[in-house]
């Protein structure tokens, strides 16, 4: 018995390591304590504020463990007319699956931790459309009105993003003619695939800030007029989880945007070895972008769910399908890549 | 000063009229019987213009035993302020209420009746609006409501 | 949500009205509620009724007048809004000015001018903060429009001694003459101030999303602006040109020269824009009293009694235009003090806009903050 599991985890500790450590639990833990701390820090300098300056000198950076620390003491409370088995399951299942999501970007190469060979995109994007049904659930067995308001609000916003994320990586896979995001990130070693896609580029953004609910379509948590949106009954660890949440979303799909339009691991050499470099590279434009959405967090103000609707598919529709035909058009004069 | 304003006031005011006096030249202090306060209130803004309110409050005077109510108006074509006043009884006080004519003086009125117990008929919406839902303690504007023993139970702080 | 759910609330009013309508408590725990309630009618996107609950911050204020004598009555009066304080101090001063028949020094008036416009300032900064919050701009402006506050505090700090309730106004007066190196300072920091209303409007007042959030919502017709008893910048954006500063001047104003500004949209952006055009306008006016102060005592003897009477005394806070009326029986404690401030007037029309408009949800801060309502304002 303890002979196969020695030789079990002997066969797989190459996977075991990808799975536990990096890029797996402990670095999206890790990034998540990073960024938030980042963005507290960040935001109040540029509010005239000193952001958290207490734990762990003048930076703060243990201030997200103790954090943490506190969220996990406190007690769960249940509201008594809510669903419980579905409240518990809500908060449990949503940071998962941003999670799976980050499974299947490479982050450098041979460093994946789920290779789907030949269609890793297509499953990429199956795997997000479970997030609204799950955010639903949790606003809905919570059994408040400020949380069914804000989990209807979600479903108008998922319309309003969806479909103009997907259209806009329609136009990468047709300029890559792959579905893999493997062979994506190989096929721009050359140049990036954001110079060809630029229009397909800002429909992506925009919506891809509607996706993980960032200003200005952080609707469903309109906090001036909601609270906290379809998380306001969570408490103590379930809270944490909410947190967990969001910013594995955040990481999951900037990763993807890296992917898809710039470059992902690819990058000048600056170390020898090509998986440190990689990683490295990855990380690097990993910060850059998370630092954009920050400032644009605290540059502009919220638009209404019905104006955010609107903007999805009156504006970033036609403009996808505009991008597709262009893409087409010079796949077929150029000769594509 | 304003002559002609207090004549055409003291024509279409007629009978109901006691009392009109304008000591400076913004101000004119017209004070009717309360029986036909709609009236005289729904001429002024008719025919005068008399259309913004600004104020509406009652003083309670126990000696002379009546309650004199006042609504102040301001013209926004002749910018000056009229302000109406009328006594009403001070044992069982009543009046119709004004939110016909002006409808911004419906939360004065509210508060008129709940701190002087003033009866509003008419008003649409006669709800408790400063103090608690379950004060019973009395009509605090009124000269009879004390607030020394509220003094020492905050320790003189009042 | 139809089916019905009983509900306890000590106060009986969350209940479920209808078919898919529901009251929502937009209450005192709520981040922008203040301290007071709206109970929104609503069915999850449009509201039909907004009713506004105020008394919760109702400290008697009248009454304890009457127990107090004039110069007594000046701190209770004072603590009434914690922004807006000199303007309110004004009118309480004003009203017992004229009820015992006495005139301040002109060198009085232009003090109290330069205090009261710097309070404008001061209010003004806060609200529109306020106003960008609500619009949900992560709180970047508010706290921009706060620390900018902070040179004129130091200014009123070093005139008066305090930062926010200065007691400072008497009646007959002021109570100190201008320290030194006082007006210097002034200038420099309306100077400074001066481009930085020019860093906010480029950032936030032609800032698109902004303007999406904001224009077309709330429209108050002229008409409706003087029905309903509006009051202050709001009124002046809906088109009426009504300021108390000129149609009755007080203090120094009559000597100034000054414009008003009025907007004719009626609408949330024309109220926010507004604001920033008064607090320009108020530095023109701080400018103008600076240098046409004449010199002389800074206060006059004030009698021990009033005469008996009455007087009705405006004045223009911050919110909108304040109104004081007095009776006097010649005691020295006041027999009757009426304060009518602004935002109870305002408040009727957040109640009444419902019913000629359509509203939703999302749009209810907003709108709640372009009239600039302060609940202890209205509770006195």
């Amino acid at each position: 018995m303890i002979d196969a599991l020695i030789s079990f985890v002997n066969e797989n500790l190459g996977v075991l390591f990808v799975i536990a450590i990096f890029p797996g639990l402990a670095f999206i833990l890790g990034f998540v304590i990073f960024a938030v701390w980042y963005q507290r820090k960040y935001l109040a300098r540029l509010m005239i504020r000193m952001g958290p300056v207490h734990c762990g000198g003048r930076m703060g950076w243990l201030q997200l463990i103790a954090d943490a620390m506190k969220l996990v003491a406190k007690e769960l409370i249940f509201p008594r007319a809510a669903n419980k088995t579905l409240f518990l399951f809500a908060s449990v299942v949503l940071p998962v699956i941003p999670a799976a999501m980050i499974a299947l970007i490479p982050f450098a190469p041979g460093l994946i931790i789920y290779d789907a060979a030949g269609v890793s995109l297509l499953v990429f994007f199956a795997i997000s459309t479970l997030f609204p049904v799950v955010s639903v659930i949790r606003g809905w067995a919570a059994n408040n009105k400020f949380t069914i308001i804000g989990a209807f609000r979600n479903i108008y916003l998922d319309i309003a993003g969806e479909i103009p994320v997907f259209l806009a990586s329609i136009g990468v896979m047709i300029w890559a003619g792959t579905y893999d995001l493997n062979e994506i990130v190989l096929k721009q070693a050359s140049m990036w695939f954001i110079v060809p896609q630029f229009l397909g580029f800002i429909v992506f953004f925009i919506g891809f800030l509607a996706m993980i609910e960032k200003v200005p379509f952080d609707i469903p948590t309109a906090e001036t007029e909601l609270i906290y949106g379809p998380n306001t009954e969570y408490s103590g660890a379930m809270f944490l989880n909410m947190m967990e949440a969001d910013y594995i979303n955040l990481l999951a799909w900037t990763l993807l945007m890296i992917t898809l339009y710039f470059g992902g691991y690819n990058g000048p050499p600056i170390f020898a070895d090509p998986v440190l470099n990689g990683v490295f590279w990855i990380l690097v434009k990993l910060i850059i972008a998370i630092t954009i959405i920050f400032t644009i967090t605290i540059s502009y103000a919220r638009l209404r769910i019905d104006q955010a609707v609107k903007m999805g598919w009156n504006y970033l529709l036609p403009l996808s399908i505009l991008n597709i035909l262009l893409t087409l058009a010079m796949k077929f004069y150029l000769g594509g890549v | 000063m304003n002559d002609d304003i207090l004549e055409r006031i003291k024509s279409l005011a007629g009978e109901a009229l006691v009392e009109i006096k304008s000591p400076e030249d913004k101000r004119i202090y017209v004070k009717v019987k309360p029986e036909a306060i709609v009236d005289v209130a729904r001429r002024l803004k008719d025919e005068l213009g008399f259309d913004m309110p600004i104020s509406a409050g009652g003083t309670d005077y126990p000696k002379k035993n009546v309650i004199e109510l006042f609504w102040a108006i301001w013209n926004s074509g002749m910018n000056k302020v009229v302000i109406l006043k009328c006594e009403v009884d001070r044992d069982s006080p009543s009046i119709e209420s004004l939110t016909g004519v002006w409808p911004g003086v419906q939360k004065f009125e509210r508060e008129m009746w709940e701190l002087l117990g003033v009866d509003f008929k008419g008003h649409p919406r006669l709800k408790p609006l400063l103090l608690p839902e379950d004060w019973t303690e009395g009509y605090p504007l009124r000269k009879d409501f004390d607030l020394k023993p509220y003094r020492a139970k905050w320790g003189d702080r009042i | 949500m139809t089916t019905p759910i009983k509900r306890y609330s000590p106060f009986g009013e969350i209940e479920e009205v209808g078919e898919g309508l529901f009251k929502l408590n937009v209450g005192p725990q709520h981040p922008i509620s203040g301290q007071g309630r709206f109970i929104v009618l609503t069915d999850g996107e449009r509201v039909f009724d907004i009713e506004v609950d105020i008394g919760y911050s109702h400290r008697g204020i009248e009454k304890i007048l009457e127990y107090k004598t004039f110069v007594q009555g000046i701190v209770p009066v004072e603590r009434m809004v914690m922004l807006d304080t000199s303007n309110i101090l004004m009118g309480y001063v004003g009203a017992i000015e004229k009820v015992m028949d006495i005139e301040p020094p002109p060198r009085a008036n232009y003090i109290r001018t330069i205090i009261m416009e710097m309070n404008r300032i001061v209010s003004h900064l806060y609200a529109l903060g306020l106003l960008s919050e609500s619009a949900a701009w992560n709180p970047a402006v508010f706290l921009w429009t706060t620390a900018d506050r902070e040179p004129f505090l130091d200014l009123l700090e070093m005139l008066t001694g305090a930062r926010w309730s200065y007691s400072f106004f008497v009646p007959g007066g002021v109570r100190a003459d201008i320290p030194r190196g006082f007006i210097e300072r002034l200038k420099a920091t309306l100077d400074w101030f001066e481009k930085r209303i020019e860093v906010y409007e480029e950032a936030w007042i032609y800032n698109e999303l902004f303007r999406m959030r904001t224009e077309g919502m709330g429209v108050v017709s002229r008409q409706n602006a003087i029905e309903w008893g509006l009051a202050g910048p709001n009124l002046r954006a809906s088109g009426v040109p009504y300021d108390t500063r000129k149609n009755e001047p007080y203090a120094a104003y009559g000597e100034l020269d000054f414009k008003i500004v009025t907007h004719t949209a009626g609408d949330s952006y024309a109220r926010g824009w507004a604001r920033v055009e008064e607090m320009k306008v108020s530095i023109d006016i701080i400018r103008q009293a600076i240098d046409n102060m004449p010199d002389g005592p800074v206060r006059v003897r004030m009698p021990p009694r009033p005469k008996p009477g009455e007087a009705l005394f405006r004045v223009e806070t911050g919110r909108g235009e304040m109104n004081v009326y007095i009776v006097s029986d010649g005691k020295e404690k006041p027999y009757r003090i009426k304060i009518s401030p602004a935002s109870f007037r305002n408040f009727y029309t957040i109640e009444m806009l419902p019913k000629t408009q359509e509203i939703l949800l999302a749009d209810v801060p907003v709108l709640i903050y372009s009239f600039d309502p302060w609940f202890l304002d209205a509770d006195r």
